[in-house]
């Protein structure tokens, strides 16, 4: 596994020989800041996606949930640092269930993209297709299941929350904002925390191409988990210099995996794009 | 053959010069209706939509009557020329501002400054668009108001529209005390920008000592946030703001003011160290 070390390195290139990232180190190194998003490797007990049975609690990582039967129907609470939620729902719904959803809901959801910041420079030779995996944050939907159907009920997060502009004021788009350290093999992460993202980065063009960042749409966007990992696969074609179109894939990055509810799905609004263009540069 | 009379003073030929010119003038309101239908569909409600068109087919009809009335030898003559001038004058003189905010209209469905939902500023009204008709501008303002803008004060003033871009920046100015040091409390704030989950990363924020105030060093802070809660952020950050540098030290001064006294021995009465 490769770690770039933001404070030493000043871009990456991939090798088409090998395969494999390069780490090079320039003279004039550029100074980035320490990422303040930095994973912690929490060891406690992790949140259990699926389904559960009602009554359910969970008090782990600071966050109390309760769904407790009552007259009415259902009481739900739940309370994460200064936040709280409570509901009352009418149901007869039989489960609760915990899934990893698009990351663009928390605290507001304001866009449906997401842009990673890779920290550091990529530099990608003509005519290469090389994978490269980054990490993203996770955000939780609680739903309440019944027969075949589920309702939103809840969001949230444990991961920081940031927005950025892609592109310039007058035409950029509002981005939720996650900075990645660039692994050329599986990272360790916390499952609650953040997810993996493995994107391919396909070169198409005659020229050396440099990206620092990659735009996804959360139409579209496919997440899938197991007990230790949530993932997405993605590609991202460059076009020239300047243009690139980036497109979360549906399928998982290992066997097993269970898809997760999708808030956002194509079909639900078929004019929406489930690609990104990105062409406010790279 | 073109010559056969049909009755006394009409040919044949005439009547296929008015039935040239009634299809010619059918081709042409049709034309018209179907390019104002299709540039004008998504900017205006069908009923005023429907009454543009009937007004411009109607004018079309009296544009091709005037053309075939001569044709039937009926002279229209002067007088009807004088009486109809006399008539438009005066329609003209009256109906002058609906006819203008009727024309701005039109060219405000076709130019497109402003889209319903907007976030806008017309002759100093602020507010959202809530409705744009033939003749006035609907706009609700923040205090919950609602105001009409006749089209043409909307067509003529300059518009602000703070809906064109997903993102906005605002400003504030900091003043501290020439004892405490600005250096620290723009990286307090900077560390405050950092935290604040609002507030972009790009484009990125300013803070910097603007100016040397009569009172107080003087920081300006631009900011960028999301168009839709930029308002709601800059009312909540400003105090946080404040909390966080007082808890640091740094202080917010009073309007003072160092009174010397140039009669040394009034000074020495007050007990006051003069120059």
């Amino acid at each position: 596994m490769l770690k770039c070390d933001f404070r030493s390195c000043s871009f990456l290139f991939i090798n088409i020989f090998s395969g494999e990232i390069m780490k090079v180190t320039s003279t004039s190194s550029i100074k980035v800041p320490r990422g303040k998003h930095k994973i912690k490797h929490i060891r406690t007990k992790q949140i259990t996606f699926g389904f559960h049975k009602i009554p359910f609690r969970l008090r782990e990582k600071g966050i109390t949930i309760d769904l407790k039967r009552s007259e009415q129907g259902l009481v739900y609470s739940r309370t994460m640092g200064e936040e709280s939620v409570k509901k009352v729902i009418l149901t007869n719904a039989t489960h609760l269930v915990l899934n990893p959803v698009e990351p663009v809901n928390k605290p507001k959801h304001l866009t449906p993209y997401l842009l990673i910041d890779f920290g550091s420079e990529i530099l990608v030779q003509p005519k290469t297709n090389r994978n490269i995996i980054l990490r993203f944050p996770l955000e939780i939907g609680v739903f309440v299941a019944g027969k075949k159907k589920y309702h939103l009920i809840d969001i949230f997060t444990l991961s920081k929350q940031k927005y950025t502009l892609y592109g310039d004021v007058r035409v950029g788009d509002l981005c939720r904002y996650w900075r990645s350290e660039i692994y050329s093999s599986m990272p360790k992460v916390d499952p609650d925390l953040e997810g993996i993202i493995e994107l391919k980065i396909l070169n198409p063009t005659s020229k050396w191409i440099e990206i620092n960042q990659a735009v996804f749409n959360a139409y579209g966007m496919q997440l899938f988990y197991s007990k230790e990992l949530v993932s997405l696969k993605a590609t991202m074609e460059l076009k020239s210099e300047l243009v690139a179109e980036t497109e979360v894939l549906g399928s998982p990055l290992k066997p097993g995996m269970k898809q997760a509810i999708e808030l956002y799905t194509s079909f639900r609004a078929p004019v929406m794009q489930k690609k990104y263009v990105m062409e406010c540069g790279l | 053959m073109w010559n056969i009379t049909l009755y006394p003073g009409f040919t044949l030929l005439r009547l296929i010069f008015v039935i040239i010119i009634v299809f010619v003038g059918y081709i042409i309101a049709k034309s018209i209706t179907i390019f104002l239908r299709r540039s004008l569909k998504d900017n205006l409600k069908p009923n005023e939509l429907r009454m543009i068109l009937k007004v411009v087919n109607i004018i079309v009809a009296i544009f091709v009557i005037s053309l075939i009335i001569p044709i039937f030898g009926v002279n229209l003559g002067l007088s009807l020329l004088v009486a109809g001038g006399v008539i438009g004058l005066v329609l003209g003189f009256a109906c002058q501002s609906i006819i203008t905010n009727f024309i701005s209209g039109l060219f405000l469905a076709v130019e497109r400054p402003i889209k319903l939902g907007n976030v806008v500023s017309i002759d100093g009204k602020d507010g959202t668009v809530e409705d744009i008709k033939i003749m006035s501008t609907i706009i609700r303002g923040y205090d919950g108001y609602i105001y009409r803008i006749p089209n043409e004060t909307v067509f003529t003033h300059s518009i602000t529209n703070f809906s064109t871009t997903s993102v906005r920046r605002f400003e504030y100015t900091i003043g501290i005390r020439y004892s405490d040091d600005a250096n620290d409390a723009i990286e307090i704030i900077n560390d405050l920008i950092k935290e604040h989950e609002y507030i972009l990363i790009n484009p990125a924020h300013q803070a910097f000592v603007d100016n040397l105030g009569d009172n107080s060093v003087n920081i300006i802070l631009r900011l960028w946030a999301p168009e839709s809660i930029w308002y709601n952020v800059k009312m909540e950050f400003l105090n946080k703001i404040k909390t966080t540098l007082e808890s640091n030290g740094i202080e917010m001064p009073f309007p003072q003011r160092t009174v010397w006294y140039g009669d040394k021995t009034d000074s020495d009465k007050l007990g006051i160290a003069g120059n």
